[in-house]
């Protein structure tokens, strides 16, 4: 189905995701900051779409962003963000991050998030 | 022939001739005596009394013989009749010399009298006396004179006047005079220099008689001196004293008059006059006294006659008047303040005689005074406009000034409060004695203090108290201000309650974004439980089997033993929770969120979940007891708003109506209804209530800042007024209630359609 890496300080919410994305039939990294993706991710290439916290310790999410993106440039990537009124910054825009791409915590239900990886690897893989 | 032989001689003639001859020669003896008393020469007369007796005796011896019969008389006839003659003769002689011994006598004393009386005279006379000769020499100085100049009289007899009592600065000069003097018969000699022996000089006016020779020549020259020393330097002071008088009144910035009575003219003014009164003397003095009245402006004539009249009824014993203010005519035709004393002068016979007085130009002081009364009038406006009670007070406590707020705040007129404690007038400041007793005693400013006491109204208010020191020595005492802030205090609590409320806004997104996190993972557990019991995925059934069990069995005793619903449970009251964070969130964002079409059932709905979430602290009502009723037109469509603020005035109405309802438990189908439709122009949203409503006096006050029917502690009272300023003024909408006793409420607002731009005509998309 696609491999996707999950990048949040919070074990709790990279266990809940990884067990309903798996279930879903997805292969699932998990890191705990964003120097830890950047790692895995230069590993393991097959990584395609990234779950980025915003807030995270050292690095942001944002940033790891950019790193990430100009790491490997079509790699996709959702917001996953406790903030209530975030909205991605024009960079990240540019880098194809819309408020399509962001989700605020707590989703209630994972099954959209779920949908739009698909969508999102879908069209990454349309896209080449 | 004998002469006797001729005459017979009768013995009884013969006795005759005898006894009359010895009563003359006795009476002689005794006149002789007399003429003793008469000349004082004794021994003179007393020998020819002597001779007298004897030859009286010698009668007597004969006349015995011839008694007797021892002789006859004949033979000493002749010598009898001699004698008798001689007697007769000499008694005649003394009789008539004795007066004439008397006259000289006399004479002689009265001139010794005279002599006497005119000694007496010189040597008593405080005037000086001298006698000098021809030559000049001092024949007679009187006592005065030697007292005078401290001679004794055998020091200056017989010496030159001119040595003796004159300076020698003068001797030239008087010796040429002497002569001229000499020469007059009555000489005068005024200020004559007169040396004492210390040294001294005193004036001497002398008057004199010259006694000349036949031939011309100056024989005697008496005179009198009068000591004229005092008298010139009396006068000397006088004058000088005059001068000194008359410097000062000419030189005094004040007019001096003298206006004599029985003339009715002015005697003098002084040169002052033109610089005070515009004229010059002689013109005042020719002006009269009617033309002088005809200066004074003529309101202020009346005071002057009537002025005069008195004074000059009154006696000598009159009081001095107060001064007399009266305006001036000067000769450009302004006028100008002048101010007068007035003294009434007597003559010996106690009848008026004059009026002396002075008169000054008050334009100074008048204009000072003005200006004084006009800042004072300024000051008092400034401090009676104070919006604040403004009270001065003496050290003692009692009212010296009193302000027009104090009269309205206290009820007492300032002549009713004026020199009372002020404990007695604002009985409100009593708490505080202690504090404004300090600040009379000591002087010393104290910090303003804070304190509320319940008011007539019912309401309590809020007060500033400041005591201020006033320390200026005539008035010492110190003066409160108190201020009603009573507004602004509430206003500080709203200030201190948003701040709160804020900072309360902002733990909620802090913490919002804290339980967000465990919130998911609860979420994200519950949906991971969920799909990893249910029959649908294979991974599950393939793990249950290779356990040796299958998910049905798994299932059926999740669900035996309800444990598949306590997660729903569990998932439901996480949902919850989120939903109650995310919408306590959105509603404590700050600022703006701009204008935009908003659902108008969507706003409503949120609305609702917001009340339905709201426990207030003291859970004084709980909104879900309550009937909520909708009633949305379906056509309403988009409002045009600012989203949050509308769900902001629209939470506000609907908790009110809660509270209401639930302050209120014996309704018996408590019940909120909230209605939104389209108008015309308008968007219509309704929220009524059927609580106890409101009277016409709260209804009218309902949007009023800080007007409030809650108890202290609940609300803020602002709630209201800010709304109706966002429908009104954020929004250019309107908001109104209408509401009657018993009758619920009905709260309606109207907010303008929008015809393609932003109410304050901004572009829309933004």
């Amino acid at each position: 189905m696609g491999t996707i890496l999950i990048v949040d300080d919070e074990p709790n919410v990279r266990q809940g995701l990884q067990a309903y994305l798996e279930d879903e039939g997805f292969t699932v990294h998990t890191a705990g900051s964003a120097e830890e993706a950047i790692e895995i991710v230069e590993r393991v290439p097959e990584i395609k779409l990234v779950i980025m916290d915003m807030r995270l310790p050292h690095i942001d999410g944002a940033e790891g962003i950019r790193r990430l993106n100009h790491l490997v440039p079509n790699l996709q990537f959702i917001v996953h963000t406790g903030s209530q009124a975030f909205s991605p910054p024009d960079d990240l825009r540019a880098i194809g991050v819309t408020q399509e791409h962001v989700f605020r915590k707590p989703v209630v239900d994972m099954g959209t998030i779920a949908t739009a990886i698909r969508k999102f690897l879908k069209g990454s893989l349309d896209g080449g | 022939m004998r002469m006797g032989e001729a005459f017979s001689m009768t013995p009884t003639f013969a006795i005759t001739i005898l006894v009359i001859s010895l009563i003359f020669q006795m009476g002689a003896a005794i006149l002789s005596l007399r003429l003793i008393a008469v000349t004082g020469s004794r021994s003179a007369w007393l020998v020819i009394s002597l001779a007298l007796v004897v030859m009286a005796l010698r009668r007597v011896y004969l006349l015995i013989q011839f008694l007797n019969g021892e002789a006859s008389i004949a033979p000493h006839f002749e010598n009898e009749l001699f004698g008798l003659s001689i007697a007769i003769l000499l008694f005649c002689g003394l009789a008539y010399v004795g007066p004439l011994f008397q006259s000289v006598r006399d004479s002689a004393s009265a001139i010794m009298e005279s002599e006497q009386r005119f000694s007496v005279l010189v040597e008593t006379s405080p005037l000086y006396y001298i006698a000098v000769d021809g030559s000049g020499n001092l024949l007679s100085v009187n006592p005065a004179l030697l007292e005078a100049t401290g001679h004794e009289s055998h020091e200056v007899l017989g010496k030159r006047y001119l040595e003796v009592f004159v300076p020698e600065s003068d001797r030239e000069w008087l010796d040429a005079k002497f002569a001229d003097l000499l020469r007059q018969e009555r000489p005068v000699l005024r200020e004559a220099r007169v040396k004492t022996k210390s040294g001294h000089v005193r004036l001497v006016e002398y008057h004199g008689r010259s006694i000349f020779n036949d031939d011309g020549s100056l024989r005697f020259l008496f005179a009198f001196g009068i000591d004229m020393t005092e008298r010139i330097q009396a006068d000397r002071a006088l004058r000088e004293s005059e001068s000194r008088f008359r410097a000062v009144i000419e030189n005094t910035r004040d007019l001096i008059f003298k206006f004599n009575l029985p003339t009715m003219s002015y005697e003098y003014m002084s040169p002052s006059a033109e610089a005070v009164t515009g004229f010059t003397t002689e013109e005042l003095i020719d002006m009269g006294p009617y033309g002088i009245m005809a200066q004074v402006h003529p309101d202020d004539r009346v005071q002057l006659r009537e002025h005069f009249k008195k004074m000059l009824g009154a006696g000598p014993r009159a009081q001095h008047s107060p001064p007399l203010l009266y305006r001036w005519k000067l000769p450009s035709g302004d006028f100008r303040w002048l101010s007068e004393y007035r003294k009434l002068v007597f003559n010996g016979q106690e009848e008026p005689a004059a009026i002396v007085g002075s008169t000054r130009d008050e334009t100074e002081r008048i204009d000072a005074e003005q200006g004084r009364e006009r800042l004072q009038t300024y000051l008092q406006d400034i401090i009676d406009n104070m919006p604040a009670v403004v009270i001065g007070m003496d050290s003692a406590g009692a009212v010296t000034l009193w302000n027009r707020e104090a009269e309205r705040f206290t009820g007492f007129n300032v002549d009713a409060a004026l020199a009372r404690s002020y404990l007695e007038v604002i009985p409100l400041l009593a708490e505080h004695a202690k504090v404004i007793d300090h600040v009379l005693e000591s002087g010393e400013q104290v910090e303003s203090l804070r304190f509320s006491a319940q008011q007539r109204d019912g309401e309590m208010h809020h007060y500033d108290l400041m005591v201020y020191p006033v320390t200026a020595k005539a008035l010492s005492g110190a003066v409160v201000r108190l201020d009603d802030v009573t507004n602004r205090v509430q206003f500080e609590e709203v200030m201190v309650q948003t701040e709160k409320m804020m900072s309360v806004g902002g733990l909620a997104a802090g913490m919002a974004h804290e339980i967000n996190n465990p919130l998911g993972g609860i979420l994200q557990a519950c949906q991971n439980i969920d799909r990893r019991t249910s029959p649908d995925l294979k991974k599950n059934h393939e793990v249950a089997e290779s356990l040796g069990t299958s998910m049905d069995v798994i299932r059926g005793y999740l669900e035996a033993r309800g444990v598949l619903e306590f997660i729903c449970g569990i998932r439901a009251d996480g949902s919850r929770a989120a939903k109650i964070v995310s919408d306590m969130l959105a509603y404590s964002r700050r600022g703006g969120s701009k204008f935009a079409n908003v659902q108008a059932d969507e706003l409503v709905e949120t609305v609702l979940r917001l009340a339905s979430n709201d426990y207030d602290l003291k859970k004084q009502y709980d909104f879900r007891k309550v009937i909520i009723e909708k009633d949305l037109d379906p056509d309403t469509g988009e409002v045009w708003c600012e989203k949050t603020k509308i769900e902001q005035v629209l939470l506000n109405l609907v908790k009110n109506a809660s509270q209401a309802l639930g302050a209120s438990p014996d309704i018996k189908d408590p019940r909120i209804v909230i209605r939104c439709r389209r108008g015309k122009k308008y968007i219509h949203f309704e929220v009524v209530d059927n609580g106890p409503g409101m009277d016409e006096q709260t209804r009218r006050r309902v949007f009023e800042p800080f007007f409030t029917t809650k108890e202290v502690g609940l609300g803020t009272g602002l709630g209201l007024s800010v709304s109706y300023f966002i429908i009104s003024k954020q929004h250019h909408g309107t908001m109104s209630v209408e509401s009657a006793p018993g009758k619920g409420a009905r709260f309606l607002i109207k907010l303008p359609i929008k015809n393609g731009a932003e109410p304050d005509g901004h572009d829309s998309d933004s």
